[in-house]
């Protein structure tokens, strides 16, 4: 116990004697005080008990006891300069006369602090005047995320099912903007499929030799559509801002150049020029203020 | 006072040995009588003086009981002790005459306020000597 908890007690107790020694003075037929008065009277009265206790205990071991009897306690108050008889008197007139009983303001306890999971019981080593342990969530830590899975499996599956989900989106909003062929003839909407543009010359790509560098092109994202330039074909050459744009997106579309490069390069020139989502971004003129 | 309580030590009063100190006593009170007396009477009424600080103060004194009467017969001791000081300093009051009434039609209550001087007059009287500073610097 620290000190401050045995001198709450102490305040606590004087606060009930003060009160008393109020209500003592009233019932006498004051109707106020001075706070210095009560305080003076509270001292007195602690002091005045405190004695009683003490000279009753010294009666009682001088007869050779340790517990005090009424004796005592009448020694005490005859030693105090009170008469025992007159304390009879004024018990029987205080029976009489009705003392309106002071309602004892009990301190409200400490609200109980939340628990959030039981207490983990002492060891049968651990004495039982130690504490108790703390709530378990002050030293148990839980993650409070799920733990990505690495197996081979999961991550391969995911990988599929992205890849999928984005071909899938892209290859739908090409159709939506662009023409589109239709599979069913009724609906056009359930499976729309991209327009094949026919080129003029559909021969030129099998008669012409195309210089293809392998590792260039898995590495590099540029790369030049063949119809518009064939006589100096390279693959690395010409980049032009229009293509730029265009072979991003084919790098988005295929991850290792599985489509036919012929496709890609047909829907390259279409895109450009027709389709009004993937024209260049064109800043509006800001009016100079005169 | 003295006399009577030294007679106490045998509570138990019909266990008096000799009929000539009975013959000499019977004016007397026995203290023992009234005690038991007293002590049958506690019960039924309740000091103004909890039973609990009195008790956790007699225990600061070293003073413990099995039989709770006894500090009932503490806290009434105390109680009667302020009750005279506050009835002398009423008297002191009433004296000196300067009462604050609050006026009204046919009633006047007469309020009656405790200032440290009637008190410390009463307490004098008791041999208790109070004297407070006039003001704190």
């Amino acid at each position: 116990m620290t000190s401050t908890a045995s001198s709450k007690h102490a305040a606590a107790h004087r606060r009930a004697l003060s009160v008393a020694v109020a209500a003592l003075c009233r019932d006498a037929g004051f109707d106020s005080s001075t706070e210095s008065c009560i305080e003076t009277l509270t001292e007195i009265v602690q002091s005045y008990i405190i004695e009683f206790g003490r000279s009753s205990k010294s009666f009682s071991e001088l007869t050779g006891r340790t517990m005090p009897m009424v004796t005592d306690v009448a020694m005490a108050v005859s030693q105090m300069g009170s008469d025992i008889s007159n304390l009879r008197e004024y018990q029987r007139k205080l029976s009489r006369v009705k003392i309106p009983k002071q309602e004892m303001m009990y301190p409200t306890g400490t609200p109980a602090t939340l628990e959030t999971g039981q207490r983990k019981k002492h060891p049968s080593y651990v004495p039982d005047y130690l504490p108790v342990f703390p709530d378990p969530h002050t030293y148990i830590k839980t993650a409070t995320f799920k733990k990505l899975e690495n197996t081979y499996k999961v991550v391969r599956t995911n990988a599929a099912t992205q890849q999928r989900s984005v071909e899938r989106a892209l290859t739908n909003f090409i159709a939506k903007t662009t023409d589109s062929q239709t599979l069913f003839p009724g609906d056009s909407n359930l499976f729309p499929l991209i327009a094949c543009t026919p080129s003029a010359r559909p021969y030129s790509d099998a008669l012409l030799p195309i210089d293809h560098d392998v590792a260039k092109e898995s590495s590099q994202v540029n790369r030049d559509p063949v119809e518009q330039h064939p006589s100096s074909h390279d693959s690395g050459d010409r980049s032009g801002i229009g293509q730029n744009e265009d072979d991003a997106k084919n790098a988005d579309l295929s991850s290792s150049g599985e489509t036919p490069d012929k496709n890609k390069r047909k829907v390259d020139a279409v895109d450009v020029s027709s389709n009004p989502y993937m024209m260049k971004v064109r800043k509006p003129k800001l009016k100079k203020k005169r | 006072m003295a006399l009577v309580s030294q007679n106490s030590t045998n509570s138990n009063s019909s266990s008096m040995s000799s009929e000539i100190e009975d013959k000499q006593l019977e004016g007397v009170q026995l203290a023992g009588d009234s005690l038991e007396d007293m002590l049958n009477h506690m019960g039924d009424y309740a000091p103004t003086i909890p039973e609990a600080v009195t008790g956790y103060y007699l225990n600061r004194a070293g003073f413990e009981t099995a039989d709770p009467r006894l500090v009932r017969v503490v806290s009434l001791a105390a109680q009667k002790f302020i009750s005279d000081i506050a009835n002398d300093a009423l008297q002191h009051c009433r004296m000196k005459g300067s009462v604050q009434t609050a006026r009204r039609p046919g009633k006047q209550d007469k309020r009656y306020t405790l200032t440290m001087d009637d008190l410390s007059a009463a307490l004098s009287d008791h041999g208790i000597n109070v004297k407070k500073p006039v003001y704190f610097t």
